[in-house]
């Protein structure tokens, strides 16, 4: 029996090539380094959270896939809670992070802004869930809905993030700067992905195999993320610098 | 088959692009930002530059005022001693014994008081001094000499945590407060003379008021060489980054108010 779910664990890795094992791993050095140098700093507690949510995302959707214990729109059901309140983490790290690392109270307010209105989405499409006649399709699409708007919302972050950089004094090098680091790499993920969220269900239909190299492309872009991430939790400074 | 082909290659080109696009701008951005941290750390460099050129420029300035006052001093007090002692000495009348004594002793006197004005002269030349003691400690010297010559009744209070800026700065600082001294011991005939020196968080504060004849502004404004002692006051409060107000009204005496940052 255990060989058989190894097996099957192998199998369930090697559709997404691997990579899903490599960000679990990237998540996991994440939490411990956050856990060690979290400096009493609340942005580097709420990163701290997200790499846990990480953690568990895919510590808990691997095995209902593969254990088969779920099918069908029960399965998408679990999935969906699982990765909605991963999102939920994600977002409200960066979100932490922004409110510290913006200057203008302008941006601090359309941050706070993308966070609720993105709250208050994923509430709604949580409490959807719990509708039987919400169907598995429609479960999906919004799913991914769901995820264009917390990227869209992440890239205007980013975006007024590098409009500050040119209103401030500049007598730190940018690349020593982990907010810099952070935000770079958050753009260029959140901006990639949006396309790829948009059409991923028409993808799915057509090219099953094509779905799973992008999806593997998105991990790899997460575990990019995380890595830069863990950059900058290492520096002494406050991240948000 | 063919249009969901042809949708992926459509995403694999905007997707690519897209990419692209990203890197291109987050290059940008490290382009611009650095061209705009070089041309900082040029304004900065070009704003040391001119603060040490101001700094050296007013420092060659004092230096000579100093001289120009150093070369009255000798002429008008010390010169007057010693040529005094000498005709006393020249007319010394051997026959009468009282008399002889009363010449040796007035020429004591003079030799003395060229002595005493020789080394109040040094003292306040002494820039080493500053660098040794500091401004407060020079300060009090100063104050004390200054009462030595019992022209006025003078006095001194320092409050706040003592900053000790460097030398040089101190120096302009203390030749600033040393030139308005003077002022008031040539021209105000006061009778009480206050210097408050206050530490604050960012800023030294400097309080000098006498209660003297005073002056008007317009008045001084037209004689250039009045108004050219307060204007150096003023320039060398800004070489600091400092500002200087000066209070006066004819017989209602003067206030002189300095602030200097740390």
């Amino acid at each position: 029996m255990n060989v058989e779910l190894i097996h099957r664990l192998i199998k369930y890795w090697q559709r997404s090539f691997f990579t899903e094992p490599i960000l679990l791993s990237a998540f996991i050095v994440c939490f411990i380094t956050a856990a060690v140098c979290h400096h009493n700093q609340k942005e580097r507690f709420f990163f701290l959270l997200y790499f846990f949510a990480g953690i568990l995302l895919l510590g808990v959707n691997s095995p209902l896939v593969f254990t088969r214990i779920y099918r069908g729109r029960n399965l998408a059901v679990h999935l969906e809670i699982a990765n909605t309140l991963f999102e939920v983490a994600e977002f409200a790290a960066f979100y932490i992070f922004f409110s510290q690392a913006l200057r203008y109270k302008v941006f601090r307010q359309i941050s706070k802004i993308f966070f609720i209105t993105f709250c208050v989405i994923s509430l709604l499409f949580l409490i959807a869930l719990l509708f039987p006649d919400y169907s598995k399709d429609n479960i999906n699409k919004h799913s991914l809905f769901v995820n264009v708007i917390e990227f869209f919302f992440l890239a205007i972050m980013c975006l007024t993030y590098f409009y500050e950089l040119f209103t401030h004094t500049p007598n730190v090098s940018l690349l020593r700067r982990p907010s810099f680091l952070i935000t770079a790499s958050a753009f260029f993920y959140s901006v990639s992905l949006i396309p790829f969220f948009m059409i991923a269900n028409d993808v799915f239909k057509n090219d099953s195999t094509f779905y799973r190299i992008l999806f593997a492309c998105h991990f790899l872009l997460l575990t990019l993320v995380l890595l830069t991430l863990l950059n900058a939790l290492l520096c002494k400074d406050r991240i948000t610098i | 088959m063919q249009r969901p082909h042809y949708d992926i290659i459509l995403f694999l080109v905007v997707s690519t692009f897209l990419i692209l696009l990203m890197a291109g701008f987050i290059v940008t951005i490290l382009y611009l930002y650095r061209k705009k941290q070089l041309l900082y750390f040029r304004t900065i460099e070009e704003l040391r530059l001119d603060y040490e050129k101001s700094l050296l420029h007013t420092q060659l300035e004092i230096q000579e005022q100093t001289l120009q006052h150093v070369s009255r001093e000798i002429h008008d007090n010390i010169s007057l001693s010693l040529t005094l002692a000498k005709l006393n000495l020249n007319t010394f009348d051997w026959s009468c014994l009282s008399r002889a004594r009363n010449q040796i002793n007035c020429s004591l006197e003079q030799v003395s008081k060229a002595i005493t004005d020789l080394n109040y002269l040094s003292k306040g030349l002494n820039s080493e001094l500053i660098a040794n003691q500091g401004l407060i400690e020079v300060l009090k010297s100063e104050v004390e000499r200054i009462k030595e010559l019992k022209l006025f009744e003078m006095n001194c209070t320092i409050t706040g945590t003592a900053v000790f800026m460097d030398s040089q700065k101190e120096l302009v600082v203390f030749r600033i407060i040393q030139e308005a001294f003077n002022n008031i011991i040539k021209h105000a005939k006061a009778t009480i003379v206050m210097l408050s020196l206050h530490y604050d968080m960012t800023e030294l504060k400097i309080l000098i008021t006498d209660n003297g004849k005073g002056f008007s502004k317009e008045v001084i404004g037209e004689n250039k060489k009045s108004s050219a002692g307060l204007n150096n006051m003023n320039k060398r409060a800004k070489v600091l980054n400092g500002n200087t107000i000066i209070q006066s009204k004819p017989e209602s005496g003067t206030s002189i108010y300095i602030t200097i940052p740390y």
